[in-house]
């Protein structure tokens, strides 16, 4: 059972990430900071869960790399989607608003 | 930054080293600016690290968990980056291809021709020599047996297939051998009586045959051992699968029928699996026990103690673990011992495979052995006609490189590699070669069903032409030519210069290329010249072959004869019967002349002794025998035969009035050399009272055996009705007009005779003649096939330089012609150059089938392999050819208008 739990925890993080890089290409660092300040902190995510789901994700050909310069100036690695990952976005967004509504109306239910 | 991932991506190198590198640049970026960030919030240095360093978690895992991926995906790269590659190229040349439907379409249909021709001959020369025999099991230990021996005529050794029925029981304790089976040669039978009578081909076994091979019966059971006894074995009959289903619908009870052969009934009990015909590619229709036959048909019992009989071939399966030599070895031994004194010292067995191509010299299978060789030589002759459709996609492929020229030139000038641009160009060939091979394969199911039946007419084939081997065979052509076709356009993209190229543009000089595809013009038209060679010599082959003198007339003449095997008919009957049937048939209107004769030309001979009354010793005709005929007296006028001296036999020389007889011209001249042999004496048979005979007649030489043979038969004719006991005898019938329809008022007259009659063999003479002239007539229509083939592909690659040639020198002519050269000299220049280039390959291809046509000589038929009209026809082919292909080009080149030709650039 862990071990789905740990995969439901990497397809969250990785429908995040995506998410994040939907504007545009962001280095690492940028996409932890934005995760952390939308969700007000109430994700706590390990920097080293996000890189890993970045470079999974990169072999998997959802996201593509490259080195550019950072806005003060310092080599940075920039991340953007695919195609694929653009695709692969959507999907797992749809499948999480399911899930999520579902939930909701269990417990909405539930309650009365 | 800049979005053009894709094109930086080309120009970064990524290797192992770099990934950790990057991992390490990544996560220190991260932590610096997660510090910044803190510090900016008024945390000391201290504080700020630790709560980064808290927040990212285990950075020592991380890193290593990172270029674990990261060298993961380097891999995938690499490796989707080559298949890219090929991907792209792949895609790049099913683009061109389509661009460009007519090149496309000559270069693949040129392709098919040659790698169709070549599975197709591949898959017959496969099946009749390099495999063994369908249904057979584990068929490296399986050996056919040969006997050697000194000739007791000449004292030469001969290697015999052939064994007695002595020898076999001999052999057969032999214990190198597992097993051993005996069978004979497809035999001609009568099977079913009455109207329901057909001649069929059936072979002669042992009841070890079956089970010696491995082979399991699609219905019933073979024979029994016990069923093989001697000296009387069982009727029992065992159908080859296609007789089962032609003659029997198939039927699966017709296990336990009983079936009339030779008038004797048989038992069915089994039928052999589809495919099976035995060891030797002769067809068959069944099988019966040698034992059941042999005690029926001889009229002595010895059948199987007499060594004088030789109708059987061997076979044997080695024990386990026993050598081949060993084997033979011990063979020998037992064959030498049991009779020596008639076969001499050297005499002994031989064992071979039973794969054609393996088998040792084998006599007796001189025509299976010829058609095998000839089929070999199509194979390598093949082979010359795909390399010919080799050439000339190169050649057209080179053209189209040179049209290409400015595409190759920005292509470099982009940065794609001189590799990268010949791999290109090798996968276009290659997926061209294999769009080629796939429609080859239609050629090859074709092609292969012709040739099968001009190659082994009546073999049980089983399946299409196009099996699993000549599927790999074709694959096989297809890379091969791709190869060779695709290498030269390969190497020579890879060669080019951006500059030259991107500053010639789509024209200019061009010489270095020009002469490369002029060399494999040449190249081509010196193969055609081999190809065309080879069917001229046969062409004259078979020629020769038609044109030997036979002495007689074989075409329309049919040969009818009851087959009263078994039946037990007297000399009295069959001479009654015989010659009831030739007053009948006599008198038909669609026969012109009719005759008996004891023997029939190519089929049978009956060798003689006679003396002469003044000398002890007759010398011996150079062609064998003598041999001798009792015919009737039409026999010589219905046969064309020509009465050079004295008279043919009349009815007037019969029993009481002086006795005669006639003699070849040959004959007579070695006989009574110098003087006439007319009224010369004969004493036929061989008491010393016998009465003299006196020679009549002497008429043309004939040849009754062997085409091919040097000289005439030697022979000496009776008269029928002076020649005693002789019984029945072969009608022969030179029918008028249609003889098929002739031969359907014949054959009821024959039988009307009687109620009852049995079963009335039929054949034409011609039939008897033509398996002869088989293995010339093979080779001079596939030898003339491939020729044409050849010369057509020659001279579709000559139009196509040469037509190239004209356009691009399209200006050049244009200046001559407003020089004021005339239109016929501009066209002499272009013809005269592709005259020139196809000269230059005939004067090569005259010089290679000068030096290699030597090893067709043991094929050929009375030709000299350097026959020299067969040269210069080949020569004067190839020339005019060549000068057709070069009209077309050269009157454009003639109409080209000096103006246009300018304004054109």
């Amino acid at each position: 059972m862990a071990n789905s739990e740990l995969q439901l925890l990497q397809g969250t993080l990785d429908v995040l990430v995506l998410k994040t890089l939907a504007w545009g290409p962001r280095h690492g660092y940028a996409i932890a900071r934005w995760i952390r300040e939308t969700t007000e902190a109430e994700l706590i995510v390990e920097d080293r869960a996000l890189y890993v789901s970045l470079h999974r994700m990169e072999q998997r050909g959802w996201v593509e790399s490259e080195w550019g310069l950072s806005e003060n100036n310092r080599r940075a690695k920039y991340y953007q989607l695919t195609p694929a990952g653009r695709q692969q976005l959507q999907v797992q967004a749809q499948r999480w608003s399911r899930y999520a509504a579902a939930v909701t109306k269990v417990l909405a239910a539930a309650a009365e | 930054m800049t979005r053009i991932a894709g094109v930086r991506r080309l120009f970064r190198l990524r290797t192992a080293e770099t990934v950790g590198g990057d991992v390490d640049a990544e996560i220190a970026f991260h932590l610096g600016s997660r510090v910044e960030e803190l510090l900016a919030r008024g945390m000391t240095p201290e504080e700020a690290l630790r709560k980064a360093e808290e927040q990212f978690g285990d950075v020592v895992e991380a890193r290593a968990e990172l270029e674990a991926l990261g060298r993961k995906r380097l891999r995938q790269e690499r490796r989707a980056g080559w298949l890219g590659a090929v991907r792209q190229d792949v895609r790049h040349a099913l683009r061109g291809m389509g661009r460009n439907v007519g090149f496309t379409a000559a270069v693949v249909l040129t392709l098919a021709l040659g790698i169709g021709v070549n599975a197709a001959m591949f898959g017959i020369t496969d099946r009749l020599l390099l495999r063994p025999p369908a249904h057979v099991v584990d068929p490296d230990r399986v050996v056919r047996g040969f006997t050697q021996y000194a000739s007791p005529s000449t004292g030469e050794l001969v290697v015999s297939a052939g064994v007695s029925f002595a020898d076999y029981l001999d052999l057969r304790e032999v214990g190198a051998f597992a097993q051993l089976a005996a069978y004979s040669a497809p035999r001609a039978m009568v099977v079913g009586s009455a109207d329901d009578a057909t001649e069929v081909q059936l072979i002669e076994t042992t009841a070890t045959y079956f089970p010696l091979l491995g082979v399991r019966p699609a219905l019933g059971r073979f024979f029994a051992p016990a069923e093989d006894a001697l000296p009387r074995g069982e009727r029992v009959l065992v159908l080859r699968h296609g007789f089962w289903q032609s003659r029997f619908g198939g039927d699966p009870d017709v296990i336990g029928r009983i079936v009339e052969i030779d008038h004797a009934a048989f038992t069915v009990i089994g039928v052999a699996p589809r495919g099976f015909h035995g060891i030797d590619p002769a067809p068959a229709q069944g099988w019966i026990l040698s034992s059941a036959f042999r005690a029926e048909s001889w009229p002595f019992e010895e059948w199987y103690t007499t060594r004088n009989m030789i109708w059987l071939r061997l076979v044997a399966r080695l024990a386990p673990g026993v050598t081949e030599e060993a084997a033979r070895a011990e063979a020998s031994a037992v064959f030498a011992a049991t009779d020596s004194e008639r076969y001499g010292e050297d005499s002994g067995v031989l064992l071979g495979s039973i794969i054609a191509a393996r088998a040792p010299v084998a006599g007796g299978q001189a025509a299976v052995q010829r058609s095998g060789r000839i089929a070999l030589w199509l194979l390598g002759v093949s082979g010359i006609v795909l390399v010919i459709a080799c050439l000339n996609v190169a050649n057209l492929l080179l053209a189209r490189s040179l049209r290409r020229r400015r595409e190759i030139g920005v292509r470099m000038a982009m940065g794609v590699g001189r590799f990268r641009l010949g791999a290109q160009v090798l996968t276009e060939t290659l997926v061209i070669a294999l769009f080629g091979a796939a429609l080859g394969l239609l050629v090859a199911h074709w092609g292969g069903q012709a040739a099968r039946s001009l190659l082994l007419p009546g073999m049980e084939w089983v399946g299409s032409p196009v099996d699993r081997r000549v599927l790999i065979f074709a694959a096989a052509a297809a890379f091969a030519s791709a190869l060779l076709a695709g290498l030269l356009p390969a190497l020579h993209a890879a060669r080019s210069d951006v500059l030259t190229l991107l500053s010639l543009g789509g024209r200019g000089s061009s010489m270095r290329r020009s002469k490369l595809r002029s060399g494999l013009v040449v190249l081509q038209a010196a193969l055609s010249i081999l190809l065309l060679v080879g069917a001229g010599l046969f062409v004259r082959s078979l020629q020769a072959a038609h044109d030997v003198p036979l002495g007689f007339d074989p075409d329309d003449v049919v040969v009818l004869n009851w087959h009263d095997a078994g039946l037990g008919w007297t000399n009295e009957r069959k001479r009654e019967l015989s010659e009831q049937a030739l007053g009948r048939v006599q008198a038909l209107p669609a026969v012109e002349r009719a005759a008996l004769s004891q023997s029939v030309p190519f089929w049978s001979m009956i060798s003689t002794t006679f003396r002469l009354p003044d000398r002890d010793s007759l010398p011996r005709p150079a062609g064998g025998g003598p041999f001798f005929n009792i015919v009737t007296p039409d026999y010589f006028a219905m046969m064309r035969s020509r009465v050079l001296r004295g008279r043919a036999f009349s009815d007037a020389d019969v029993e009481g009035a002086p006795r005669v007889a006639m003699v070849t011209v040959s004959l007579a001249q070695l006989l009574w050399p110098g003087e006439d042999a007319l009224g010369k004496c004969i004493i036929y048979a061989a008491g010393d009272d016998s009465p003299c005979r006196e020679i009549v007649g002497v008429v043309e030489d004939v040849r009754i055996n062997q085409v091919e043979s040097e000289h005439p038969t030697a022979m000496v004719y009776l008269p029928r009705a002076q020649a005693g006991g002789s019984g029945g005898a072969n009608l022969m019938v030179r029918t008028r007009g249609d003889a098929q329809r002739a031969l359907g008022t014949i054959v009821p007259a024959m039988r009307s005779l009687e109620p009852g009659l049995p079963y009335v063999r039929t054949f034409f003479l011609r039939d008897r003649i033509d398996p002869q002239l088989q293995p010339w007539r093979l080779g001079a229509s596939l030898f003339t096939a491939f020729g044409v083939l050849a010369l057509l592909l020659a001279a579709v690659g000559l139009y196509g330089v040469v037509s190239y040639d004209v356009t691009q020198r399209t200006r050049e002519i244009g200046v001559r012609v407003a020089l004021g050269a005339r239109n016929r000299s501009v066209m002499a220049n272009v013809v005269g150059g592709a005259v020139r280039l196809a000269s230059a390959g005939v004067i090569g291809g005259l010089v290679i089938a000068y030096l290699t046509v030597q090893r067709l000589e043991p094929l050929l038929f009375r030709v000299s392999p350097r026959d020299p009209a067969v040269l210069l026809t080949a020569a004067l082919l190839v020339v005019v050819v060549a000068l057709a292909a070069a009209l077309v080009p050269g009157g454009r080149a003639a109409r080209v208008q000096p103006i246009e030709a300018l304004r054109g650039e």
